[in-house]
């Protein structure tokens, strides 16, 4: 039986690419399916709440970074927690060529590009090899 | 827009698993969208992250935290950081005395029926600034 997925966004606020990974992680999670799929909440593991720290310690972990200060991976390793892949969203979104000059800071649809294309890099990991 | 030094710190709960930490962003945002220049918003994600910058603006102004759901993991932050809030609101109770009803929301995003959200966005907005 294959390991469930962990996906956990940094929860940045007020950063286009914090917002950008947030909806992508809802995107993913939809796409992968609830039976396959977690979303990893860092608040919720910081105050260890037991689901989040077995999310976080059994899981495949993917984390959804959009700045520098890799702020889940922090927490994550904090605790306890292996991570498997990070997926850069300003790296992402280099790579396919989504213009991050504009984007939104608060909120993004779900069918936005930019969320499209994090979410396709997640669920890519997800369904790898060792997915 | 208001430029005075005076500002207050906001934190969310910051949360994604529930709808109820979308309302507690949404509400953020319009706090600090409706209040240009009196108020820094403080990331839970940036917290726990222990980034400096969150940590300074957290501790140098008065905060007013925002809980979402049970575990209060808004306040449990402030606790680990050895941060004292200056209140707290927690959004349950706000629905609960606004009777509101949060069927057919998504956590994605708050839709057309999500007036009903906006309501609860206000209300969580303008209880946290009575507190003040």
């Amino acid at each position: 039986m294959s390991r469930r997925i962990c996906i956990h966004p940094c929860l940045g606020v007020n950063e286009p690419l914090a917002a950008v990974g947030r909806q992508a992680s809802y995107l993913a999670h939809r796409k992968l399916g609830k039976a396959r799929a977690d979303l990893g909440c860092s608040p919720a593991l910081f105050a260890d709440v037991e689901e989040d720290l077995l999310f976080v310690r059994n899981g495949l972990v993917i984390v959804v970074e959009a700045c520098p200060h890799r702020c889940a991976t922090h927490l994550i390793t904090q605790k306890g927690g292996t991570i498997h892949a990070t997926v850069d969203v300003g790296e992402v979104l280099a790579r396919v060529g989504v213009p991050t000059d504009g984007l939104p800071n608060h909120h993004l649809p779900l069918d936005h590009p930019a969320v499209v294309a994090v979410a396709d890099e997640i669920v890519r990991i997800a369904n790898g090899p060792n997915g | 827009m208001s430029t005075s030094e005076f500002k207050v710190a906001v934190l969310g709960c910051g949360g994604i698993g529930r709808l109820v930490s979308t309302i507690v962003r949404q509400a953020v945002h319009l706090i600090a969208v409706d209040r240009p220049g009196q108020v820094v918003v403080v990331s839970s994600g940036s917290l726990t992250g222990d980034v400096p910058e969150a940590l300074a603006a957290a501790r140098g102004h008065p905060l007013l935290v925002i809980d979402g759901c049970r575990p209060r993991c808004g306040s449990k932050i402030c606790q680990g950081k050895g941060i004292t809030p200056a209140a707290t609101i927690y959004v349950a109770d706000v629905v609960a005395r606004g009777k509101l009803s949060l069927a057919g929301e998504k956590r994605e995003e708050l839709g057309a029926k999500g007036m009903a959200a906006a309501r609860i966005d206000w209300l969580v907005a303008d209880e946290l600034v009575s507190t003040l």
